[in-house]
C-alpha cells in the first residue's frame, strides 16, 4: 500500500540526457514537502541510472534531509539496487525491491 | 515425360462440357496450329495432365462455367501443380468480378464467347509464349542452382582441404555468389586466404569470382606475389572494360599473407572491408589502412601492403554484406559476426532482409604461450569526443550489439555492462577527449568462450589523472558528494576493475550466466 504523501514516478531511465527534465519535477515537489514528509520515487520503471542520474536521486535526498523529511525509492531491477549499495545511498534512503 | 519441341505443334488442352462448343473450339484452336485434346470436364483434364505430366501441353483453354469443378478451380489447380502452364478461360460472361478474380489467380486471360477466329489466335499465341517463357526460365533457375551447389562445395572443400580449422558463414543472395574464398599454402611457410566479392548478384558474378581464384591460386602456387597476382587480373578486368562489348565488372579483394616463422601479418586489401584482428582478451583492432586501393577493374593502381604482427589471437575478415547488414541494424560487424559464426542459433532472421550476399571468415592463431581459450570479440569502434551528446545512441549501439550476439536468451548482465559503458564513455569523451572532435577514445567489448563474461576496454587521447577512488568513495557516500560517481560505479559494479595509463586506459571484467555458447 502506498503511504507516501509525496510520489514521483520515473516514466523510465534517469541518465545524463534527461536528468534534468526529472529534476525539475522531483522539485516541484520537494518544494510542497514539509516536516518528516516521505517523498517517494517510483524507479520501477527505470532500467538504468546512471552516475548524472544518481546525482539527481543524491540532491533529491539532501534537499529533504534539509527539510526534516526522507525518501523511499522503489526499485524494480537487480542492477539499480546493486547501484544503490555499492554507492551506498541505501543507507542514505529507504530502498524497497525488486 | 512427354515434351514437344519447337518445331512441333503446340500442344492445346481443350476443357468444355457442351460438345457443341467443345467441337468449335477444337476446329478454332486446329487453326491456330494447335494439336488439340478435348475433355468434357474439369476432373478428367486433371487426370490426363496427372497420368502424362503437365508439360505434354503448352496450354489450357477451358469454359468458365462447368458442371461440378468449375473453370476457374480447374485454372487454380493446374497453377499449383504447374504455374509455367498458361491457362485461357471462356466464358459469355464479362462481370467484372469474374475478370478480377481471374487476375487475382494468375490467370493468364480469358476468350469471349461466342469464339471469334482472330481473338482466339491472339490469345492463344500469347498464351503459349508465356508457358515457353516460363519453361525456360524454370530451366535456367534449375541450371543457376547447380551452380551455386558447385560454388557452394568448390569452396567448402578447398577450405577444408587448406585450412579445417577455419570457420566459414556463407550465405548467397541469389543462387549462385560474388562472394569466394580461397587458401593457398606455399612452400617457405607462408599461408595466404584470399577472399573476393565480385560486382553484382548475376551468375557472371559467381563465375568471375570462381576464375580469379582459380587463376591466382595457380600463380601464387608457381612463386608470384600477390602484387602481380592482383595486378594480372587489374588489367584483365580493365582491358573488359575497354573493349566494346565490356562487362564493366570489378572485384574487390583481400589478400592476408600469414608467414609462420617470422610470425608476421601481411594485408594486401583492394576494396575490401578491414579485416580485424582480436587478442586473448578478444580486443579486435581494424587491420591494414584505412584507405586500401580500389577494387580490381577500376583503375591502374599500386596494391600497396601494410603488415602487423601475427599475435595469438583471432582473425576476422568478411564481405562488405556483413558490413551493410550491420549498418542497416545499427550494430557492430564483430556482433553480428559472432551471432552468424556461432551454429548454435538460427539467422535467418537476421539475414532475410540483407541487400547483399555475406561471407565471413574466422580462424585462430595461437603459440606455446597461449591461453586454452580467446575470448570472442563484439565491439571495437572509434568515437570522437564531440559525440557526448549522442551517448543514448552509442548505449543503443552497445545494447543492440550486445543483444545480437547472445542470441534469444536473456542476458542478466546486460544492464551492469552497458551502465558501466555509459560512465567510461562520458568520462572518456568529458574528461579524456576534453569533448574535442580531434580527440578520439576506443572502446572494445568481447564475450569468453561460453558467454558466462564479459570485458570492456575503454581507452581515451587524454593525459588522465591519478584518483583515489576508494577514499572518494567514502566521502561521496557519507557526505553526499555528486562527483566522481561514475568512477565509483566502474570500480564497484563489474567483478574486476583495472585503470593504468593514469586512468585513460579502463578494463573491467563482468561475470554471470549469459550462455551465448
Amino acid at each position: 500500500m502506498n503511504t507516501a504523501a509525496l510520489s514521483y514516478q520515473a516514466g523510465g531511465d534517469i541518465v545524463s540526457t534527461n536528468a534534468n527534465t526529472h529534476l525539475e519535477e522531483i522539485e516541484r515537489l520537494l518544494a510542497r514537502m514539509s516536516g518528516s514528509q516521505v517523498l517517494e520515487l517510483d524507479l520501477r520503471a527505470s532500467r538504468m541510472i546512471d552516475s548524472v542520474g544518481l546525482n539527481v536521486i543524491v540532491k533529491t535526498i539532501r534537499t529533504a534531509e534539509g527539510k526534516g523529511g526522507r525518501i523511499r525509492m522503489l526499485i524494480g531491477n537487480e542492477s539499480i539496487k546493486r547501484i544503490c549499495t555499492f554507492t551506498r545511498l541505501d543507507q542514505k534512503a529507504e530502498v524497497v525491491g525488486p | 515425360m512427354d515434351t514437344h519441341t519447337s518445331a512441333q505443334k503446340p500442344h492445346a488442352l481443350l476443357v468444355d462440357d457442351e460438345k457443341s462448343s467443345r467441337d468449335l473450339g477444337k476446329i478454332m484452336l486446329e487453326r491456330c496450329g494447335c494439336k488439340v485434346t478435348s475433355v468434357e470436364g474439369a476432373g478428367t483434364a486433371k487426370a490426363l495432365i496427372e497420368q502424362g505430366g503437365s508439360s505434354r501441353f503448352d496450354l489450357v483453354v477451358s469454359d468458365y462455367w462447368m458442371p461440378g469443378e468449375s473453370g476457374l478451380e480447374l485454372m487454380k489447380s493446374i497453377t499449383q501443380e504447374d504455374s509455367t502452364l498458361s491457362v485461357v478461360l471462356m466464358t459469355a460472361d464479362g462481370e467484372r468480378e469474374i475478370l478480377e478474380t481471374l487476375i487475382l489467380n494468375g490467370g493468364c486471360g480469358y476468350i469471349h464467347k461466342p469464339l471469334v477466329l482472330e481473338a482466339v489466335r491472339e490469345r492463344v499465341e500469347r498464351a503459349i509464349e508465356r508457358t515457353r517463357h516460363m519453361r525456360e526460365l524454370r530451366e535456367m533457375q534449375i541450371e543457376a542452382n547447380k551452380v551455386a551447389d558447385n560454388q557452394r562445395a568448390l569452396l567448402e572443400r578447398q577450405l577444408a582441404l587448406r585450412w579445417p580449422d577455419i570457420e566459414l558463414f556463407f550465405i548467397s543472395k541469389s543462387q549462385a555468389s560474388g562472394d569466394f574464398v580461397s587458401a593457398v599454402e606455399l612452400s617457405d611457410n607462408r599461408k595466404i586466404l584470399l577472399a573476393s566479392d565480385g560486382s553484382g548478384h548475376e551468375l557472371s558474378s559467381a563465375f568471375q569470382s570462381t576464375y580469379f581464384h582459380g587463376l591466382a591460386r595457380g600463380m601464387l602456387e608457381r612463386e608470384a606475389t600477390i602484387d602481380e597476382v592482383f595486378a594480372y587480373f587489374n588489367d584483365a578486368l580493365l582491358a573488359e572494360w575497354n573493349s566494346s562489348d565490356a562487362s564493366m565488372q570489378s572485384l574487390a579483394t583481400c589478400a592476408l599473407i600469414m608467414d609462420l616463422e617470422s610470425k608476421t601479418l601481411e594485408i594486401a586489401n583492394a576494396g575490401f572491408p578491414r579485416p580485424f584482428h582480436s587478442n586473448p582478451d578478444g580486443f579486435a583492432s581494424a587491420l591494414g589502412d584505412e584507405v586500401g586501393a580500389p577494387p580490381l577493374g577500376w583503375f591502374l593502381s599500386e596494391f600497396p601492403r601494410s603488415q602487423a604482427p601475427l599475435g595469438p589471437g583471432r582473425i576476422y575478415i568478411w564481405t562488405d554484406g556483413l558490413s551493410d547488414l550491420a549498418a542497416d541494424q545499427g550494430i557492430d560487424p564483430l556482433a553480428l559476426a559472432d551471432r552468424l559464426l556461432n551454429k548454435n542459433f538460427p539467422h535467418e532472421n537476421l539475414t532475410s532482409n540483407a541487400g547483399d550476399d555475406i561471407a565471413v571468415l574466422r580462424f585462430e592463431e595461437k603459440d606455446e604461450n597461449s591461453p586454452a581459450s580467446f575470448h570472442y570479440p563484439l565491439i571495437s569502434v572509434r568515437i570522437s569526443g564531440d559525440q557526448l551528446d549522442n551517448i543514448d545512441t552509442w548505449q543503443a549501439y552497445c545494447e543492440k550489439s550486445l543483444s545480437i550476439a547472445q542470441g534469444p536468451k536473456t542476458n542478466p548482465l546486460l544492464s551492469d555492462v552497458l551502465v558501466c559503458i555509459r560512465e567510461g564513455l562520458i568520462n572518456a569523451l568529458k574528461h579524456g577527449c576534453e569533448a574535442r572532435d580531434d580527440r578520439f577514445c576506443e572502446l572494445r567489448v568481447s564475450r569468453s568462450p561460453n558467454g558466462e563474461s564479459y570485458l570492456v576496454q575503454i581507452k581515451d587521447e587524454g593525459e588522465g589523472h591519478e584518483f583515489d577512488w576508494e577514499a572518494h568513495a567514502d566521502k561521496a557516500a557519507e557526505a553526499l558528494i555528486p562527483e566522481h560517481r561514475g568512477m565509483i560505479m566502474m570500480q564497484t559494479i563489474p567483478e574486476r576493475t583495472c585503470v593504468s595509463e593514469n586512468g585513460t586506459l579502463i578494463l573491467m571484467e563482468f561475470r554471470g550466466e549469459v550462455g551465448a555458447n
